[in-house]
């Protein structure tokens, strides 16, 4: 077994998931328990209360090095309604700036008895690093690695997905959009392929496509037309302003008409599909407001679907630390 | 005058092994003060002092690292001349040449003579030092290459620094092509390279992480052909990566020109996809590319077209303990340069004429260094191996301080039992 390989890491030795990376290599029973797992979180949503014990008396930190409101607060809210202690460290602004090493940042924290850490960070790779070098009881959950993955946003997709198409067989998906700097498409291409999914396409200009993306398992488009033709479902990705720049676009008006849903686009794809985006979303730069907003859209849906998914989550991995083995008394301290 | 006492070793019953010198066959070694004096029978009168016992050994010329980073001096705490000239030893490196990438950097005759004096004091290498290129490696104005050369710099370079513009790149070659200064370079585009960490391949795509392409190293290498034929300067092409640029430096030899080139011994070992698992170990410069690639550059060794070097960078374990990207270039070699090398022959990816050659002759030649041969009169430096004997490279017995060894825990071929550098026993297992 290689102790670097994405689906060991992941795993317990039960073979249960007690760190959540990335969904490449994990098996298919494993991202269909975690989809009934979310499920079955739904229900208690809307209940008057909405808290279960589940992770009582844990405490889980959002180690967020890289901003971001949105994700952090959806996982805020579903610790919270795991009856979980959370600790919301703004890391981006504090420590790192002030020279200390992420290990020393994370030894720091291990020594205060955390439980679990939500860690997003602009380095691909960072919640692996994480994961190999904490405690051996503290559950990792990326919440996005610079290019590499972001799976907990890929896996309230594919419970998004399931319950508006029923399963994963004889669906073609197409994502869309910036796929060079996507962690969401990444995650998504190896969930939709573990799923079953009959074909994933990955449509955009050359420029914005990464080398060998037929390696992951998906058919690349630069056609937008040819590319939507009969697909079932269309993720949409968020083009960040910046990509204008450093010559991978010549403009958001380009790459709108070539790019961009629009209701006659979005009638090349089957008469029931549906549309997805992972938001924020910009209006006229990759979809039409009629669309975003139209009957065909599950973008709040998907929203909707983050907490009881982030809860998912979060109850397997504390559920697989604990299987797994002992906890361990003190921190521990690993060398290179 | 100092009169030095008379110094004397035998070596016998070794497998004396040196293609550039015809030289393979068991024979006695004798060496009076810095000299082999003879080869298979003793001088008259000689009485040694010293007796080693080769048999069943193997007894190669000292070897020749023309790339390495001592980390000295300005970064101390990643290694220096003493610990890191003692690794080279163990793996029977006699002559090094150190880069200029320190800080200060070494681009006066005075920081040259100090590191100099440094390897002398330690006493392990012979110390060339690669000097600047560039004043203070800022890739602007010309160094003081005339002076560098008479300080004892074998060659001058910019190591990884880019050029401020192709036209600085010229007139270094033109200069130093007037006092017949050879440059070493690092072919890479920067602006093709970008923020990228590895090679552009399927797993830099799975991994997230920006890659290089190719062709940031190929056309950049394309200008420096194409510079070094117009101003005549002899151009030594260091750490190539692929296998492309490996055929451009090929048709430039058969085109005439002074170009010759050398590989990092890591690229001959590990490719891309080594980088899988975010291995920090494997984030290195130049990039591990394909595995089509890693085979060219060993075809390139056993051709006789590439020299080996060991590119070593000692790093603090701080300096690694970082997510792939974030975290220092680079790997520990000295300490099991020999190893490796050793165990490429063993498990028959290199020739041992091709790996002896790569890392004697060939680089000597390239440079020209007075070294790296096995002849009457010539340096007693001088490498015993027992070439069949497996080692386990464990931290205890790792020299440098560098904490980036991607080979521990790890049992190779090949143990160095003696090093000997201008007739003084510098190692001994």
């Amino acid at each position: 077994m290689n102790p670097l390989d994405p689906s060991q890491i992941q795993l317990n030795e039960d073979g249960r998931l007690k760190h959540f990376l990335t969904t490449e290599g994990l098996s298919k029973e494993i991202l269909t328990e975690i989809l009934d797992t979310a499920d079955s979180f739904i229900g208690t949503q809307s209940r008057s209360v909405k808290t279960v014990p589940l992770l009582r008396g844990k405490t889980v930190v959002n180690l967020f090095f890289e901003n971001s409101t949105r994700t952090r607060s959806t996982f805020e809210l579903a610790a919270k309604r795991l009856s979980a202690n959370i600790l919301n460290l703004d890391i981006a602004r504090s420590a790192t700036s002030k020279g200390e090493t992420l290990m020393d940042t994370l030894w720091n924290l291990e020594s205060m008895y955390s439980d679990m850490f939500i860690v997003r960070h602009a380095d691909s790779g960072a919640a692996h690093f994480i994961a190999q070098h904490v405690t051996p009881n503290v559950a990792v959950i990326n919440a996005g690695d610079g290019r590499h993955a972001h799976p907990t946003q890929a896996m309230l997709d594919m419970l998004t997905i399931r319950r508006e198409k029923g399963s994963f067989e004889n669906l073609t998906v197409a994502i869309v959009g910036d796929i060079l700097h996507s962690r969401v498409a990444r995650s998504q291409i190896y969930a939709l392929n573990t799923l079953g999914a009959a074909e994933v396409r990955v449509i955009g200009p050359n420029t914005l496509l990464p080398q060998a993306i037929e390696s992951l398992g998906a058919t690349a488009y630069n056609n937008m037309e040819q590319g939507l033709k009969d697909v079932d479902v269309i993720i949409m990705l968020r083009l960040q302003k910046e990509r204008m720049k450093n010559a991978l676009l010549p403009s958001e008006s380009e790459f709108y008409r070539l790019y961009g849903l629009t209701t006659e686009k979005l009638a090349l794809a089957k008469p029931d599909a549906i549309v997805m985006h992972p938001g924020p979303i910009n209006r006229g730069v990759e979809i039409e407001s009629a669309v975003a907003d139209g009957p065909q859209s599950v973008i709040l849906k998907q929203v909707s679907n983050g907490i009881p998914m982030r809860m998912a989550v979060m109850a397997m991995a504390m559920g697989g630390q604990q299987s797994g083995q002992a906890p361990t008394s003190e921190p521990r301290k690993e060398e290179v | 005058m100092n009169i030095q006492p008379q110094h004397t070793i035998c070596i016998q019953g070794g497998h004396v092994f040196d293609p550039s010198e015809n030289l393979n066959a068991i024979m006695d070694v004798y060496i009076e003060n810095d000299c082999i004096v003879a080869l298979g029978t003793a001088p008259e009168g000689f009485t040694p002092k010293e007796t080693i016992n080769a048999s069943g050994k193997m007894i190669f010329p000292g070897f020749i690292d023309i790339n390495a980073f001592l980390a000295e001096p300005g970064f101390t705490q990643k290694g220096t001349i003493q610990t890191e000239t003692q690794a080279a030893a163990k793996s029977g490196i006699t002559t090094l040449c150190c880069t200029p990438n320190t800080k200060p950097v070494l681009d006066s005759s005075a920081q040259v003579t100090l590191v100099r004096d440094k390897a002398k004091q330690a006493g392990f290498c012979n110390i060339l030092p690669i000097g600047a290129l560039t004043a203070g490696l800022e890739g602007e104005q010309l160094s003081n290459m005339h002076g560098l050369k008479e300080a004892g710099c074998i060659a001058l370079s910019n190591h990884d620094i880019p050029f401020k513009d192709s036209h600085v790149i010229k007139q270094c070659y033109h200069y130093a092509a007037g006092f017949n200064i050879t440059v070493m370079v690092t072919p890479l585009d920067q602006a093709l390279a970008q923020d990228g960490c590895m090679h552009e391949s399927p797993t830099s795509t799975q991994l997230g992480l920006a890659g290089i392409g190719e062709s940031a190293e190929t056309s950049a290498l394309a200008q420096h052909i194409i510079l070094a034929e117009e101003t005549g300067v002899n151009l030594h092409i260091s750490r190539v990566s692929s296998k492309r640029a490996l055929d451009m430096i090929t048709a430039a030899q058969k085109k005439g020109l002074n170009v010759t080139a050398d590989v990092a011994l890591g690229n001959l070992v590990f490719n891309a996809e080594d980088c899988a698992g975010y291995n920090s170990l494997m984030h290195v410069s130049p990039v591990y590319r394909s595995p089509l690639d890693q085979q060219a550059l060993i075809d390139g060794v056993n051709k006789g077209t590439l020299s080996i070097c060991s590119n070593h960078n000692p790093q603090d374990s701080a300096s690694k303990m970082a997510p792939f990207a974030a975290s220092e270039k680079g790997i520990s070699v000295l300490d099991s340069f020999a190893n490796v090398i050793f165990d490429l022959v063993n498990n028959k990816t290199l020739t041992l004429e091709a790996a002896i050659r790569s890392i004697s002759s060939l680089p000597a030649q390239q440079l020209n260094i007075q070294a790296g041969k096995v002849k009457i009169e010539g340096a007693a430096d001088l490498c015993i191996v027992d070439i069949n004997k497996q080692t386990t490279m464990s931290p205890s017995k790792i020299i440098s301080k560098g904490a980036n060894n991607p080979w521990i825990e790890q049992n190779l071929y090949g143990e160095v039992a003696c090093t000997i550098n201008a007739g003084h026993i510098v190692y001994q297992n």
